[in-house]
């Protein structure tokens, strides 16, 4: 297992290689003349002098390659410059925004989980009987509504309609259950489907038919030989969820004034603030990476042929 | 054997998508005209009023008719959706058939580069572009295309590589047809089918990526009505008149359930052992 | 302890096709019968018949089944599973659970735990020719070859000491040393525990060493039964002398055809 984990980390070294050299090219390509906007955010007058200063200042004076392994260099250890409007450390700025934004993640991929496993599962077991149309009716919907939109609908009717919940902002657990609901909706639609599809797969595999031949009773053969092994592919999808529940959960957020990291990056984006948005895309996609690495952990802690490197067998 | 009932190949999902979105396209086309309110006309002395004859769907805060206003932001989200579909077949499309049959440093530099595209998440990645690139409608057509168009890539490579190992190919090569025309004449033809299922799985994906970052004030500048924006404008009246947030987002649903009842049940088509995720 | 399982007129369809039309079968404690034929003929489907374990769309639409003359039906089928009828399916390398221990498969068959079922699985595995049991235990099936899968899955169907034994292609995915294992583990069982065995194969060698009788089964129907040296000496229904002749181009080179 050790073994296991060595080599995925060290697979990772590659690709994020590969990925810093993409945002760094994109950043060079797409951001027009930075000299500028930072000469703006600044509020210097933009005459030649101070265009070439600022241009010296940041550096771009220099060969690209340099630049990228200078850049490169800040970004391993997670230095991604001071923001051009706050004037802060990204990093400081990113470490206030960022926990509210993972909260909101992990509360949705519970939900998430929570609803589409086992409604996944009831549908399969009754597969064209109305529990099953249920569930596929609310996938469906589910994978349709605009989550966003979908949050000043659950704001209506159980904050303002019903008085239930509060509205907006963060707090304890009551705060965190309308945005978890918008931001899970589509995630949960789309792994109920998996889980379902996964379900009737295996309830046809070959070793349920000795499972079954053994005399064991139907509760051990469902419970042990089809759900253990149905969860595996969904798991997988798991992973992908995860980047599709940090998006949403950034939309949702303007919705319900959570103060998390989409906030953040709005506000970058309106100021043209780089170092800021570049700190964002960069830690964004550092907790993306891993926390499908924990995904792949998982997968193989449950799946001996993988564990074992006997993949294929 | 008999199988269990042969499915239909006009299954009732398919037939209400298809109507769903001919409706929404007719009343896109036609409805501006039947409809003798002007979507940008201001009236403040008819400011949020309720539904009524000369206004079917009420007016706005400004005394814009909500009605045209919604058909007139179906217009912008369907086209940014059409624009963000050939973009994305053409990108990807090109990437992955290059990748796939020029092989070698192409297809390694072209995968690699997928990796790093696939690697960052999607929203992260678009609101990344947008903040390079600048807000607007266009940036944000540009910004999804980015953000998507690796997965496409991927899989025209994946089918362009099967491919090539087919005998009528090889006999094209061996002939001495151009790489290109080979390509344009065997390779798009074979998978065209398959990618257009993909594609219009993905359409109401899109239709909801567009309208989130139309939400978040990034899309059209604030006078063109478009669906997203529409419901953050009203974001101030949701006690007041609620009906202003609650019908654009209805008609981005409806929209959406649209294409997915669409795609879903051509993917149930083309691939029957998936049947457990057909639409309903 | 049962001595006699019969199966009486037994017809199964797919939709509107009848697949097996009417068939007797019967096993004895004891004896070792064979059901043999081409492929596709309908073979295994009776098999998973007798146990009610029938793959969706496959319906039995007649038949009655005996157990020393009770006749047995729906739950009485399910009853018969593991404790009367030790079944080994096809291809073993798909019937043990890819995500399961070799020792989690036992404790579950076995309905115990902890020590005790560790002692008890490790003497089954014992019984089917392993050396060190124990050691297998913890292992899961990808760790183990086919030969070695095919055992586990015997000592499985056999751990609950059932009476009668049915054997699916017992031997056809396994290499010759494995087969011979395999064999000599059915011999022993039928010798020392008077297991009664059905054999169902397509491959004569294993008919001639280890059946009694042996049942041709073509297109759903019975064409011969006899005693097996009767039926190789003289076979009498056309499919059994293509059989046994396909068997002796194969093994001896003969040009018979």
């Amino acid at each position: 297992m050790t073994g296991f984990i060595a080599r995925r980390l060290a697979s990772l070294v590659p690709l994020l290689l590969v990925v810093s050299l993409a945002i760094f090219v994109m950043l060079h390509l797409g951001r027009g003349d930075p000299a500028m906007d930072y000469l703006r955010l600044s509020q210097i007058p933009p005459t030649d002098a101070a265009v070439a200063q600022a241009r010296a200042d940041l550096g771009l004076d220099r060969p690209l390659a340099v630049q990228y392994l200078a850049w490169l260099g800040d970004a391993v250890r997670l230095d991604f410059g001071h923001s051009w409007v706050t004037h802060r450390a990204v990093l400081d700025d990113l470490a206030i925004f960022v926990p509210a934004t993972l909260e909101l993640t992990a509360a949705a991929l519970a939900l998430t989980l929570a609803l589409a496993l086992p409604l996944g599962v009831a549908a399969a077991l009754a597969r064209d009987r109305w529990p099953d149309h249920l569930a596929r009716a609310v996938a469906f919907l589910g994978v349709c509504v605009p989550n966003f939109w979908l949050g000043y609908v659950l704001i209506l009717v159980f904050a303002v309609g019903l008085g239930w919940l509060p509205a907006m902002g963060r707090g304890g657990l009551s705060h965190l259950l309308l945005p978890a609901i918008a931001t899970a909706a589509m995630s949960a639609g789309v792994l109920l489907r998996l889980v379902r599809a996964s379900v009737l797969g295996h309830l046809s595999a070959r070793h349920l038919l000795f499972a079954r031949a053994r005399g064991l009773p139907r509760r051990t053969v469902i419970g042990r030989h089809v759900l253990l092994n149905a969860m595996l592919p969904p798991l997988t999808a798991v992973g992908l969820t995860l980047g599709e529940l940090l998006g949403g959960a950034m939309v949702v957020e303007v919705v319900f004034g959570w103060p998390g990291v989409g906030r953040y990056a709005l506000q970058a984006i309106s100021n043209r603030d780089f170092p800021a948005l570049q700190g964002f895309v960069v830690v964004m996609t550092l907790v993306f990476v891993l926390c499908n690495l924990a995904v792949d952990i998982a997968y193989a802690w449950l799946d001996p042929r993988l564990r074992l490197g006997l993949a294929g067998r | 054997m008999p199988l269990p009932g042969p499915t239909s190949a006009w299954p009732w999902t398919l037939r209400l998508g298809l109507a769903m979105i001919v409706l929404l396209v007719l009343a896109t086309l036609v409805g501006p005209a039947l409809l003798s309110a002007d979507p940008a006309a201001i009236d403040p002395a008819a400011r949020l009023q309720p539904a009524s004859a000369a206004h079917w769907l009420g007016t706005d805060p400004l005394g814009r008719d909500l009605l045209a206003r919604l058909l007139a932001g179906a217009r912008v989200s369907l086209g940014a959706v059409g624009l963000i579909l050939v973009l994305v077949l053409a990108i990807g499309g090109t990437a992955g058939c290059a990748a796939g049959f020029l092989g070698g440093v192409v297809d390694a530099v072209l995968m690699r580069t997928c990796d790093a595209f696939m690697t960052i998440p999607t929203l992260v990645l678009a609101l990344f572009l947008i903040g390079l690139l600048g807000t607007g409608m266009t940036n944000v057509v540009i910004a999804i295309v980015l953000s998507h168009w690796a997965w496409y890539a991927r899989l025209i490579r994946g089918m362009t590589l099967e491919l090539r190992q087919r005998d009528y190919i090889v006999a094209a090569r061996v002939a001495g047809g151009s790489r290109l025309a080979i390509v344009r004449r065997h390779v798009l033809p074979a998978i065209a089918g398959q990618i257009a299922v993909l594609a219009s799985l993905d359409l109401g994906h899109w239709m909801l990526h567009v309208a989130g970052l139309s939400f978040l004030g990034l899309g059209v500048a604030p006078p063109t009505p478009e669906w997203g924006i529409m419901i953050s404008d009203a974001r101030a009246y949701v006690w007041e008149a609620p009906r202003l947030i609650v019908l654009p987002g209805l008609a981005i649903l409806l929209t959406v359930m649209g294409f997915n009842l669409v795609g879903d049940s051509l993917r149930d088509r083309l691939d029957p052992a998936l049947g457990g995720t057909e639409a309903l | 302890m049962a001595e006699r399982l019969s199966l009486e007129g037994l017809v199964l369809a797919s939709g509107e096709t009848e697949l097996v039309h009417g068939i007797d079968l019967a096993v004895e404690r004891g004896e070792v019968a064979a059901l043999v034929g081409n492929s596709g003929g309908g073979k295994s489907l009776s098999l998973l018949a007798w146990l009610d374990l029938l793959p969706p769309g496959v319906r039995r639409l007649a038949g009655t089944i005996r157990l020393d003359g009770t006749v047995l039906e729906g739950p009485g089928l399910a009853g018969l599973r593991g404790g009367v009828v030790g079944l080994v399916p096809q291809s073993p390398t798909s019937c043990l659970n890819p995500l399961v221990t070799i020792g989690r498969h036992f404790c579950e068959t076995l309905a115990c735990s902890g020590r005790a079922a560790r002692a008890e699985a490790a003497g089954r595995l014992a019984e089917v020719g392993f050396a060190t049991p124990e050691r297998l235990l913890g292992l899961y099936p990808c760790q183990l070859s086919g030969g070695m899968l095919q055992r586990v899955v015997i000592a499985l169907a056999l751990c609950r000491d059932p009476d009668f034994l049915f054997a699916d292609e017992a031997t056809t995915d396994l290499d010759l040393e494995s087969q011979a294992q395999v064999l000599v583990l059915l011999e022993r069982l039928r010798d020392r525990r008077g297991i009664g065995i059905l054999l169902v194969t397509h491959d004569l060698a294993v008919v001639a060493r280890l059946a009694d009788t042996a049942s041709v089964l073509q297109h759903g129907r019975i064409v011969e039964r006899r005693p097996v040296a009767d039926l190789f000496a003289s076979p009498r229904a056309a499919a059994t002398r293509a059989l046994l002749a396909a068997h002796h181009a194969l093994y001896e080179g003969g040009t018979a055809a």
